[in-house]
């Protein structure tokens, strides 16, 4: 299915948003996920099922003041 | 000396630190220990899978007996700053959040409307909303009378280095304020941040001056001496001003007496 990562289009075959990020980053505490706007805290990733076209932001921390 | 209470976290250090502009993550955490602060602030960005030493979720690891304030900074209005207050939540597992709503790069200044609207809904989802705000009077109290943990007016524009340019209108907030007020932005030097204790801040949020420092970790370390001699000197109560000369030694003309 095609989901959009990050605002890019990226080809993926799995199911749970957890084995998703999983694929993404060593660390997947690092970062929150977002599914078509709405923030999925980690421990609901697992139960979170992934559909064509769903648009997923990974946010990390960054340097700022 | 006092602590400082923000919501149910207990502060012993006034000095809070930002983590932007420093030439490298090791710089960093050099600086915020040397610091000695216990809330450091971070932006929040879209993770990139290419280039994990962008990461600094591992080095913020590394800082023991830090609370991270994540900011809302990139938002322009209170609906974002409201979303990214989640996001930043979720990654810190802390409710103590940055309100950062600056809609134009040039001044940065904070957008009043928006930083008022965004504390409404985050105190009402539980946040501990810190709002970095314009230097007034009147909208301070009402950031207060909505919830706020504390009011954090700037001292001048971001990054500029202007120092305690809105002192007058800060002295204002100090007066009338029933909660916490931190100053956030533009200082320079640690007298600056001392001068802002001196005067009942409750304490200062520092980033460019540290960061752009030569020796950032010695400048850190200048700050937080600094910032506790301020509060100090606060609490000890500082004399009156008078526009005329009050002696300090007798006046008497014992020597022509001698001469007598």
């Amino acid at each position: 299915m095609k989901l959009i990562v990050n605002g890019n289009d990226v080809e993926w075959d799995g199911v749970s948003l957890a084995r998703f990020v999983e694929t993404q980053c060593d660390d997947p505490s690092v970062v929150a996920t977002l599914v078509n706007d709405t923030v999925v805290p980690r421990d609901k990733r697992d139960e979170c099922a992934l559909k064509d076209g769903d648009s997923i932001e990974m946010i990390a921390f960054a340097a700022g003041g | 000396m006092a602590k400082l209470v923000l919501g149910d976290i207990e502060f012993s250090s006034r000095l809070f630190m930002g983590t932007g502009k420093f030439s490298d993550p090791d710089t960093m955490l050099r600086a915020v220990r040397a610091s000695g602060s216990q809330l450091v602030t971070v932006a929040l960005r879209r993770f990139n899978p290419n280039s994990p030493a962008d990461d600094l979720a591992a080095p913020l690891k590394q800082l023991e007996g830090v609370t991270l304030m994540p900011n809302t900074s990139g938002a322009r209005t209170a609906k974002e700053a409201f979303k990214a207050a989640l996001i930043g939540r979720e990654l810190s597992g802390s409710s103590i959040v940055k309100v950062e709503i600056h809609p134009n790069p040039h001044h940065l200044m904070p957008d009043p409307i928006e930083t008022y609207e965004a504390a409404k809904m985050l105190v009402k989802e539980g946040f501990l909303v810190m709002p970095y705000m314009p230097p007034d009077p009147v909208l301070a109290k009402r950031l207060e009378d909505v919830g706020c943990a504390s009011v954090m007016p700037l001292g001048a524009a971001i990054g500029s280095g202007h120092g305690l340019a809105s002192e007058n209108l800060i002295r204002l907030i100090v007066r009338d304020s029933s909660i916490p007020v931190v100053v956030d932005a533009g200082l320079r030097t640690p007298s600056d941040a001392a001068a802002a204790l001196e005067m009942g801040c409750d304490a200062v949020l520092v980033n460019s001056a540290v960061a752009a420092a030569e020796n950032p970790e010695r400048m850190a370390a200048a700050f937080a001496k600094a910032v506790a001699a301020g509060h100090e000197a606060y609490e000890a109560g500082l004399m009156p001003k008078y526009d005329h000369a009050v002696a300090t030694s007798p006046l008497t003309s014992f020597l022509d007496e001698d001469a007598e």
